[in-house]
């Protein structure tokens, strides 16, 4: 999907930049109506993201090029299916402080396969191998009469790498992380110390 | 208890229809939602599952908080570089949210209203420019706070305001969550206990659970909880107690 705005930046970053670039011009270029160029572009302007000279051209401003330079370079990744523990990747960068069941109600959607809860704990306790979790001292009480409770993991700020959730092979007992591009040998001793809070 | 998330709630209904009124819109209209409840009404678990199934970008705001704060601290979870001055920093986050569509939520929004609420601006900044969906999430008392500020409460779509459970919904949790079996008037009392409190339901079913499980049932009702302490009551600082039947 491409927003107004951004066709309006990209038009003009792709166009000669000796040619001048009116309103008219970036509606056949774009596609757009004349009202909905100007409209969005009165928006760019007041955010900087483009300038009008006193030409009545349009051009791109240095934080306009930035705009199109992430958003393109973002599309032009691989961009990862929406697997269970890309889910589970999400849900902890959002709780940050977290039990396995907790993540299982925010990330089940009753079309996984197999056993969710063994499989988000396996992914949990990989991640905490290479190094991305802590183990807290403190387990929140289980629910169970018998129940030992359960353990509470920390992503701290500096190992939240970005989005993309990193990647476990089980075969080759790794994690790869796409954001940084490196990989984690995870089959000696967990990177993660513990912590008593 | 299990751990699953609960959808057939009238909670849920309200949030999933507001979030399709915001989808449904023009592309110029506004974009942002605000979702206010009171603490303990579930709003956090709807807000974060629902980010959880779109990939939203999700920020918690913080009391010190000024516009470069926050477009700093958003650069850093989409990880982007928040070097440099504030439009390129905007620029580079522009051109991610529009580029995928990756919508935004803001989480415990009263913090974004000190200082002329300046950092709320920035958030309509870039819901206006990037057209994604904004869902801001605060406590019952924020949406007059906002509307203080008529620059930025025009540009707000809809207002969700979540309701205690219904005795259907407190059924539906019970029936969903609980490992054992929750006869009808042990969820009715339930219901009046907590106030439809969510947090408070799914407290009592636990203690249920427990209970049952400690006489070797699969099941429990009003009668095997009598004596017992369902929920607390933390404005009068006391345990309330499950009342033996035909005792006043």
């Amino acid at each position: 999907m491409t927003w107004n705005a951004e066709k309006l930046l990209t038009a003009i970053s792709d166009s000669n930049p000796r040619h001048c670039i009116t309103d008219v011009r970036l509606a056949e270029l774009t596609g757009l109506e004349v009202n909905q160029v100007q409209q969005s572009a009165r928006t760019l302007i007041s955010h900087e993201l483009m300038e009008k000279t006193v030409k009545g051209c349009l051009r791109l401003t240095r934080a306009g090029r930035h705009a199109v330079e992430s958003g393109a370079s973002i599309r032009a990744k691989h961009v990862l299916k929406d697997t269970l523990r890309v889910r589970v990747w999400r849900a902890i960068r959002i709780r940050r402080k977290f039990t396995a069941p907790e993540i299982i109600s925010l990330v089940a959607d009753g079309t996984e396969r197999g056993d969710i809860t063994s499989n988000v704990q396996k992914y949990v306790r990989a991640l905490f191998k290479a190094g991305y979790l802590i183990e807290m001292k403190k387990r929140e009480a289980g629910t169970a009469l018998t129940s030992n409770g359960y353990k509470r993991w920390w992503l701290q700020d500096d190992k939240d790498t970005g989005p993309k959730a990193p990647v476990w092979s089980l075969e080759k007992q790794r994690v790869y992380d796409p954001n940084t591009e490196e990989t984690h040998d995870i089959s000696g001793k967990p990177k993660s110390g513990e912590v008593q809070l | 208890m299990k751990k699953v998330f609960v959808k057939g709630i009238t909670n849920y209904e309200r949030f999933r229809t507001g979030i399709s009124a915001v989808e449904a819109r023009g592309a110029s209209e506004a974009s942002m939602m605000l979702v206010t409840a009171p603490a303990g009404f579930g709003k956090s678990q709807m807000v974060d599952h629902w980010a959880v199934a779109t990939g939203a970008a999700y920020l918690r705001a913080k009391v010190e908080w000024t516009p470069r704060y926050f477009m700093t601290e958003l650069a850093e979870t989409l990880k982007l570089d928040s070097r440099g001055r504030s439009k390129d920093i905007f620029g580079r986050i522009a051109g991610v949210l529009g580029g995928q569509q990756i919508s935004l939520v803001i989480d415990e929004v009263e913090h974004c209203l000190q200082n002329s609420a300046k950092v709320l601006e920035a958030i309509r900044d870039l819901s206006d420019l990037t057209e994604v969906i904004v869902i801001l999430v605060g406590m019952d008392q924020v949406q007059a706070k906002i509307a203080r500020h008529a620059q930025i409460s025009s540009r707000i779509a809809k207002v969700i305001e979540f309701q205690p459970a219904t005795p259907e919904d407190v059924t539906e949790l019970c029936k969903q969550l609980s490992e054992v079996d929750i006869a009808t008037d042990l969820i009715a009392e339930i219901h009046k206990q907590s106030g439809g409190r969510v947090r408070e339901i799914m407290n009592a079913i636990a203690t249920v659970e427990q209970t049952a499980k400690r006489n070797g049932s699969d099941a429990a009702s009003l009668q095997d909880m009598a004596g017992q302490t369902l929920t607390h009551d933390w404005q009068a600082r006391r345990p309330r107690m499950v009342k033996a039947q035909g005792s006043r």
